[in-house]
């Protein structure tokens, strides 16, 4: 490179610092600046910016909402949604990826990438309203389970619902981690285990799960951040029965409480930040296990 | 030692039961497009393409359909164009401040979606009040919030693709005389068309099919389709939103699958079913 930049054509070529400033320029000037601005504005908002209480500049809009215990409610509740959904999405897509990976008929592993990610390629409102025919207490379930005298279930306008939506779309985003991280692991680790007269199972927990487990948590980060900000499933399947602070974000800026929403927002944005720095710190830590 | 069949069994038919759970809501939605019932009754009454009339005949889902073809292929071109040289950088040039720059750019990935669509409604609303420049319920205001949400994908797509261009090409180039513009277009970008279109792809679908930055910075006039849908599907939940449902599973599939299958023939299933080895 430096060679090259020496040669006579130098003339005609910028230094490092310029030609950064041409190639990147344009872009963060169009489109990385309004969102910096923007996430500012967020921030001035939540100090009362835009007073319409009359308290002036400060933390009150903070300290009336960290106040009351209904906003912590709703924090849990959200947190909580949250987690339950990525561990149950963890549990199906760890073994679907292991089924996944002895997949040899060709066609069918097409078939089966196809439907997994299908999600990603229907519109949220779609996969909504499709969950909400198959749940609903008349619904093809709710049938399904009556031909065995079973139910009906209550699945929709509650968390279960919300839950089994969220799982549907939040699988793709696990499976392929884990995925990748299954196929790194050489197959020779668990032969040798087994030829030396270790159980299924104990090759699983002694062996495959701990080799997987970076692939699992990095499942766990993608998943958790996407279904804590969620908004549209949690709002459709559950009716305006499960309230997520996304939804009371939203509504509140309805009702023009505007620097209200602005904490909502961070609070939104600190707990998605705050439940990955826990598990990147996880991660870290079996990984330093591994290492001993 | 080979596995327990048992086992293998066991896993096969655990795929099966997911791979029903994943099209379980999207067949039905598909069945249900021609269910006679307004009451999506099940099993169906009957026969009907209805509501596909409806669908069709409906002015708000005309005027959100061609409001989200706009917004989705203008956007997607800006961020083809901002992000490619963004790329090129992080991939080609080595400085200090890069990393700070990096976390910024790519930090619209980890903001929630709604906390995104309020700060930009924000961010119209004062701007609006200060400069008098119009964005807040805008086709230029609804561009850049999908601009915003795009980029990072299209940055991070382009920057594993660039990587893997020799510069010994385009520096060849460039020393048998080629200006910087002829030398990119000429050696490298040939060799990332691939990835251009995948990232167009993947941008056109995030942005057609956004929802909940789109709510917050959008009025009717400019209401893409997706949130008409939704506003649709919180008042009404007869089968006119399976029907559209339908028409978009349709159109999205063959976008995401027919286009690049017939740009790059057959190295698309070759790279997803040899992926595993």
């Amino acid at each position: 490179m430096s060679a090259v930049a020496a040669a006579p054509a130098s003339g005609r070529r910028l230094s490092r610092g310029a030609r950064l400033g041409l190639l990147l320029g344009p872009g963060f000037i169009c489109v990385v600046l309004p969102f910096v601005a923007a996430m500012a504005l967020l921030g001035a908002y939540s100090l009362n910016l835009r007073d319409t209480t009359g308290a002036g500049l400060g933390l009150s809009v903070w300290s009336q909402f960290l106040g009351d215990p209904f906003n912590w409610r709703v924090i849990w509740s959200s947190v909580q949604l949250a987690a339950l959904s990525t561990v149950i999405t963890i549990l199906i897509a760890y073994p679907t990826a292991a089924a996944l990976l002895r997949v040899r008929n060709r066609f069918y592993l097409v078939v089966a990438y196809v439907a997994l990610f299908s999600p990603l390629l229907v519109s949220v409102i779609s996969r909504s309203y499709g969950w909400l025919l198959l749940l609903s207490d008349t619904g093809f379930v709710n049938q399904t389970f009556g031909l065995f005298g079973l139910g009906p279930y209550r699945m929709v306008f509650n968390e279960t619902g919300v839950i089994i939506a969220l799982v549907h779309v939040l699988l793709p985003y696990a499976v392929l981690p884990i995925l990748n991280i299954m196929t790194q692991v050489p197959p020779v680790y668990r032969e040798a285990a087994l030829d030396l007269g270790a159980s299924g199972w104990t090759v699983f927990r002694q062996v495959t799960l701990p080799l997987t487990l970076p692939g699992v948590i990095v499942a766990a980060e993608i998943i958790f951040a996407l279904s804590i900000s969620a908004f549209v499933t949690p709002s459709l399947l559950g009716g305006g029965r499960v309230l997520t602070l996304s939804r009371m974000l939203y509504d509140n800026i309805g009702l023009i409480e505007w620097g209200m929403a602005a904490v909502q927002a961070i609070v939104l944005l600190t707990t998605a930040l705050a439940v990955l720095f826990v598990l990147e710190r996880v991660n870290r830590a079996t990984h330093a296990a591994r290492q001993d | 030692m080979q596995e327990s069949a048992i086992k293998r069994w066991a896993l096969h038919i655990f795929l099966a039961a997911t791979l029903a759970f994943m099209l379980a809501p999207i067949l039905i939605v598909v069945v249900n497009s021609f269910n006679a019932s307004a009451f999506n009754a099940w099993p169906p009454h009957g026969f009907t393409l209805d509501w596909y009339r409806k669908v069709l005949a409906n002015p708000a889902f005309q005027r959100g359909t061609v409001n989200s073809l706009i917004i989705g292929v203008i956007s997607t071109a800006i961020v083809l164009v901002l992000g490619t040289p963004i790329a090129y950088a992080l991939a080609r040039i080595r400085l200090r401040g890069v990393t700070g720059l990096k976390a910024i750019l790519f930090a619209p990935l980890i903001v929630p979606r709604v906390a995104i669509g309020f700060a930009m409604f924000v961010l119209f609303v004062a701007l609006g009040t200060a400069t008098g420049l119009r964005l807040y319920g805008t086709f230029t205001g609804v561009i850049l919030a999908h601009c915003v949400l795009m980029l990072p994908f299209v940055v991070a797509i382009l920057t594993v693709s660039f990587g893997e261009v020799d510069p010994i090409v385009e520096e060849a180039a460039r020393d048998l005389g080629a200006s910087p513009i002829a030398a990119f277009r000429l050696a490298v970008l040939p060799q990332i068309k691939g990835a251009l279109l995948v990232s167009g792809i993947f941008a056109f679908i995030t942005s057609f099919d956004e929802v909940e930055t789109t709510l917050f910075v959008v009025r009717p006039a400019v209401n893409t389709l997706p949130v008409e849908m939704y506003h649709f599907l919180e008042q009404y939940q007869d089968p006119t939103i399976a029907a559209l449902s339908t028409l978009l599973i349709a159109f999205t599939f063959f976008i995401a699958l027919a286009v690049p299958f017939a740009v790059k023939g057959n190295e698309l299933l070759r790279m997803m079913t040899s992926g595993k080895q």
